[in-house]
């Protein structure tokens, strides 16, 4: 796959509502939880943006923050909106028997405030924003769109909350990914924008590997050896023609499950000979579905100019297997390595060179 | 017949373009059973669930099994899934939560709440065959041309993989064929006008 230059990264989350507050939360480990007040979420805080009041759907005002701060868009650029459940607060509502298109009517809109012409919905589970990303990089390689504006938006809402917590998937105190005592992950909301060109001169960073699979083995629970994780990990470094050692950081998707963290740090080990700086994001701003992997990706740039990766917030004694990773922090390469995991098993692997 | 290999499956009628094959059944739980008998040339397939799946998951598994049988040289390996259009899962959202508003926090069902991700039905497939390549769901708006851009991004974005199982999946029906990157898929709206323009599909 060719290089793709992004040139353009935005971010709102419970860890701030620009790049810059988010790194500040970040650094500090702070893990800004609170109880939402506008659904009953049965006493589980959440990782909550701050939005003005809105009318309609939370989904639209979440958006209206990035929209309108997007630089002037080319007029062919095509919008690849990653999202898990869209506008599911208007389903909330609904008084009639009549199924609501939640993620079509997210999408209708985003298409309305871009004024964009082109619009894709690309739906991964929780791998919805890296499989997004992956997609617009794919257009542009095969030359059928010179520009491409990913956004991974999803908001906190009772449907959702309701769901995981059915699954038994929510803590109940903050997560701690990668934790011998995570209880499991808290749900968050956010939404990133990255522009993504043909070309660039000083692009922030550049999309190198991308790739993707499906354990095919259980629909919610990953396959804890981590195999086709390790794959996916190996197929991208070889996309992105590196070894694994000459990774600067890994962005985890760690959630703070047991299953999903016992997956993931499985593949890792199987993969990485020495271990290197990693980190989720989830610990800061919950679990924030489809935006996650655009989320992890819009913060690298940032990360990279600290030159280290933010102390693991919620951590009180790491797994065995993720200690050496954690007591890492230092950034030595430009090349991070973003993971994302979803039901249905899929895994998706991003490799970023990122300006230094 | 259509060079393509394609195949639809309804709750009652199933066919398949490149071997002709076609079936009659009084429910899906029937045309599993013969899918699976003894002697059918079917691949064998994971379909433990089955009867407590979704009709979507259900569609979907069988038109994945029907479609490998169909594939001249079907292999599962280097073999990605992509779900297109259909009705998404907007029926599954509201079969959810209309469960979780009558009985609570509590009971609610937690069954009903994975399939209310769109890309769920096509993991089950990929479940049901084995297939580990990259799976995902896609909304554009109804045009075959767009779809068939997206496959092309598909490939140029992981060149391991030869060949896309694309599906559409309703409630009533699921329409899915293999794309390579030499296939055209015929301009239409949808799959099944694409391929199966005169199946009844009520």
């Amino acid at each position: 796959m060719p290089r793709i230059p992004i040139i353009f990264a935005d971010a709102i989350s419970a860890a701030g509502s620009t790049i810059p507050q988010a790194l500040e939360t970040l650094f500090q480990a702070r893990q800004p939880f609170e109880m939402p007040t506008h659904f009953d979420a049965h006493d589980t805080p959440h990782g909550l943006c701050e939005l003005p009041p809105y009318e309609h759907s939370r989904s639209f005002a979440l958006l209206d923050v990035i929209v309108g701060r997007l630089p002037k868009l080319p007029e062919d650029t095509h919008l690849f909106l990653a999202s898990t459940v869209g506008a599911i607060d208007l389903l909330e509502r609904q008084t009639d028997d009549e199924p609501l298109d939640c993620l079509q009517i997210l999408l209708n809109y985003a298409q309305e405030r871009t004024g964009l012409r082109q619009a894709t919905l690309v739906a991964a589970a929780c791998a919805s924003g890296q499989n997004a990303i992956a997609l617009a990089c794919g257009e542009i390689a095969a030359g059928d769109c010179r520009n491409a504006l990913v956004i991974g938006i999803d908001i906190t809402s009772e449907f959702v909350t309701a769901g995981f917590t059915s699954l038994g998937a929510v803590s109940r105190s903050l997560p701690r990914p990668y934790s011998v005592e995570r209880d499991g992950l808290l749900l968050g909301e956010g939404c990133g924008a990255l522009l993504l060109a043909e070309q660039a001169q000083n692009p922030l960073a550049t999309v190198i590997g991308t790739t993707s699979s499906c354990d095919a083995s259980h629909i919610t629970a990953p396959d804890l050896a981590g195999t086709h994780l390790a794959k996916t990990i190996r197929d991208c470094l070889a996309q992105a023609n590196l070894e694994a050692d000459q990774l600067g950081a890994i962005l985890g998707h760690g959630t703070g499950t047991f299953y999903n963290d016992q997956a993931e740090l499985a593949a890792l080990n199987a993969v990485v000979p020495t271990a290197l700086p990693l980190f989720s994001l989830k610990a800061n701003t919950g679990h924030t579905m489809g935006a996650s992997g655009v989320l992890q990706i819009a913060y690298a740039p940032q990360l990279m100019k600290h030159g280290k990766l933010p102390p693991s917030a919620g951590v009180i004694t790491p797994e065995d297997s993720a200690r050496e990773f954690l007591e890492k922090r230092e950034i030595k390469s430009p090349f991070f390595l973003s993971l994302n995991i979803g039901f249905g098993g899929l895994n998706s692997a991003i490799i970023l060179e990122v300006a230094q | 017949m259509n060079s393509i290999p394609a195949v639809i499956v309804t709750h009652t009628t199933a066919r398949a373009s490149q071997t002709g094959w076609s079936a009659q059944y009084a429910n899906l739980s029937e045309l599993k059973q013969q899918l699976a008998a003894q002697d059918s040339p079917f691949p064998k397939a994971d379909l433990e669930d089955f009867r407590r799946a979704a009709d979507t998951v259900r569609l979907a598994q069988l038109a994945a099994i029907i479609l490998a049988y169909d594939t001249q040289d079907w292999n599962a390996q280097n073999t990605s899934l992509v779900g297109w259009n259909g009705t998404g899962c907007r029926h599954a959202n509201l079969k959810y939560w209309q469960d979780y508003v009558a009985n609570g926090k509590d009971t609610a069902r937690a069954s009903l709440f994975v399939p209310t991700l769109p890309s769920i039905p096509i993991c089950e497939a990929a479940i049901a065959l084995d297939i580990h390549g990259s799976t995902q769901f896609l909304q554009t708006p109804s045009d075959t041309r767009l779809l068939q851009r997206h496959l092309r991004a598909c490939l140029a974005q992981d060149p391991t993989v030869n060949r896309l199982l694309v599906f559409e999946v309703t409630p009533d029906w699921c329409v899915a064929f293999n794309w390579t990157p030499t296939t055209e898929i015929p301009s239409a709206t949808d799959l099944k006008h694409a391929f199966f323009p005169t199946t009844n599909t009520r």
